[in-house]
């Protein structure tokens, strides 16, 4: 799976809890609805069956129902706008821009920052990056990243960006790279993974969460159809104190 | 609507079946009323209260009942024409209205209807001069419809005008004859041509004249015919304002950040050196190297300097 396609799904998934609570809609439908769509989007073939076949959870029905019915929701929570622009290609552009300008020293090769801004990109996965800052900027900090773990200066990226915008606009660079600065702050303070007790614990209350609610729905069923019906089902919190 | 309760008949007996249906909401059919209130006044037969052949109207409902409620309710309204800017709140415009439709009931259903009756007349005699305005006033739906008329009654007044005065440019051409016929004079007395040739020349003018104007004549009323003809096909094409000739103005790229090189300049510039070059079957679609080059380029400077 591409990465383009990976960036895309997230984004979805980001841009999909934006609108709605994790409680209105099951995070990992989602997920898999989200992950389907971009496939789809990115020109990425896989057919449904085999996207279920990868899937460890659910049966195989199931999962491609909900597959196939969240998929217009999700268009519809996104506003249809479908295009997301990933940082994989503006990182294409300034390796290129970067490798005409003759900006780093011979002994430098620009490939060596790949590995480092891969892990980089792996990490924004998770933060919030991708809806904060334009990704050429994403893209730009990602070099910057990989250069730092590369162990090779930082500075090339900083001569670069005063070399492509001065004799102009001295301000502007400076503000591009403390810009960048704050990226990838942003990205290693979110960057991190939960530990699994925290997620074990998150799991738990939302599963309990869930039960409340089916047996609440329940008992105001019973109610309006019991006793000659009163009033709306609506009120939750009204139900819950009358009933003990 | 089945049959008359006196004779029987029905729509399929009698071809010219009327039922007639007065406000005590037994009907009878046209025959029937007319041999039976041959004196105009005489009782129901079903129910002997004494009617005026005058008061039967043609029965539109079914349901007695419902004829009856509607008599009433328009008589009444005729009576109880007070509109919402007649009262103080919201409030008493609706009680008003309650009480009116009280009343309405009382007089279709047989209830109270000497009291209700006496009411009527109390109210009638103590707001007459608001019932009277009221009378005339037009309400806001009749307002909006005689809008309507009035706008398109002026649309077809200025078409006509716009015909008639088309009309009187082109008879203004034979009435400048007259002006015309004192300048042949001057020119006969002053000029050293002989007559006749004058005259040839004045002559051949207004020949001319007359050509052009049949010629008009002619065009205008092919276009009326042709008008006529295409009135009901509408036309999808695009509807400009005639006279401006469409300019086409090339899409702006707004890019946010640092300028980018043309696309026949990135060769010279070196950046294809750092790009795979495209295989032969790419060039031949029609995508050479410089446009994966250039498309990463794009990317990569627009909004870099958004912050």
């Amino acid at each position: 799976m591409w990465p383009g396609v990976r960036w895309s799904a997230f984004a979805y998934f980001k841009r999909f809890y934006v609108r709605h609570s994790s409680m209105e809609y099951s995070p990992k439908s989602v997920m898999m609805g989200c992950f389907y769509l971009a496939a789809k989007i990115e020109e990425f073939n896989v057919s449904i069956d085999d996207f279920i076949r990868n899937l460890r959870s659910g049966t195989p029905e199931s999962n491609t129902e909900t597959i196939l019915s969240l998929e217009p929701v999700i268009m519809l929570k996104l506003d249809y706008h479908l295009t997301v622009h990933s940082p994989f290609r503006p990182m294409e552009g300034h390796l290129i821009d970067m490798k005409n300008s003759d900006c780093c020293a011979n002994d430098v090769d620009l490939e060596c920052v790949r590995p480092g801004a891969e892990k980089f990109y792996q990490k924004g996965l998770v933060t919030d990056v991708m809806l904060l800052f334009p990704p050429a900027q994403i893209a730009l900090a990602a070099v910057r990243h990989g250069l730092l773990l590369a162990g090779k200066p930082a500075t090339i990226v900083d001569d670069y960006v005063h070399s492509k915008l001065l004799p102009e606009d001295a301000t502007s660079a400076n503000k591009l790279i403390a810009r960048l600065d704050e990226i990838i702050e942003c990205v290693e303070r979110q960057g991190q993974i939960q530990p699994q007790e925290t997620t074990d614990r998150l799991q738990t209350r939302m599963q309990q969460w869930n039960k409340l609610q089916i047996a609440l729905e329940q008992r105001t069923k019973m109610r309006v159809s019991g006793p000659g019906g009163g009033g709306l089902a609506g009120d939750e919190a009204n139900n819950s104190d009358d009933d003990d | 609507m089945r049959a008359c309760p006196k004779c029987k008949t029905n729509e399929y007996n009698n071809r010219s079946f009327v039922l007639m249906i007065n406000e005590c909401g037994h009907s009878l059919c046209k025959n029937c009323v007319d041999n039976l209130f041959v004196r105009n006044s005489g009782p129901c037969p079903t129910c002997g209260r004494t009617l005026k052949k005058n008061d039967f109207w043609r029965q539109m409902f079914d349901d007695p009942l419902i004829e009856k409620e509607n008599h009433f309710r328009k008589k009444l309204r005729q009576v109880y024409n007070l509109r919402e800017d007649d009262f103080p709140s919201l409030r008493e415009y609706n009680d008003y209205l309650e009480h009116f439709e009280q009343l309405v009931w009382n007089l279709a259903n047989d209830e109270n209807v000497e009291e209700t009756q006496l009411e009527v007349k109390r109210f009638a005699s103590e707001r007459l001069d608001v019932i009277e305005r009221n009378r005339k006033r037009l309400g806001p739906d009749e307002i909006w419809v005689q809008s309507c008329l009035d706008d398109e009654r002026r649309f077809r007044e200025r078409l006509t005008m716009d015909i008639e005065s088309q009309e009187l440019t082109n008879a203004s051409g034979p009435g400048a004859k007259g002006a015309d016929a004192r300048a042949i004079i001057e020119e006969l007395k002053t000029s050293d041509l002989p007559a006749e040739v004058i005259l040839d020349r004045q002559r051949k003018r207004q020949i001319e004249a007359n050509l052009l104007e049949k010629e008009q004549e002619a065009k205008r009323k092919k276009t009326r015919v042709h008008d006529k003809k295409h009135q009901e096909v509408t036309t999808f094409g695009p509807l400009r304002k005639s006279g401006q000739p469409f300019v086409y103005h090339p899409v702006d790229l707004v890019l946010n950040g640092p300028a980018l090189p043309e696309m026949f300049d990135l060769e010279a510039c070196g950046y294809l050196r750092h790009m795979r070059p495209s295989t032969t079957a790419q060039v031949a679609g029609g995508f050479p190297t410089e446009t994966g080059c250039y498309r990463a380029l794009v990317e990569s400077r627009s909004d870099l300097l958004v912050f």
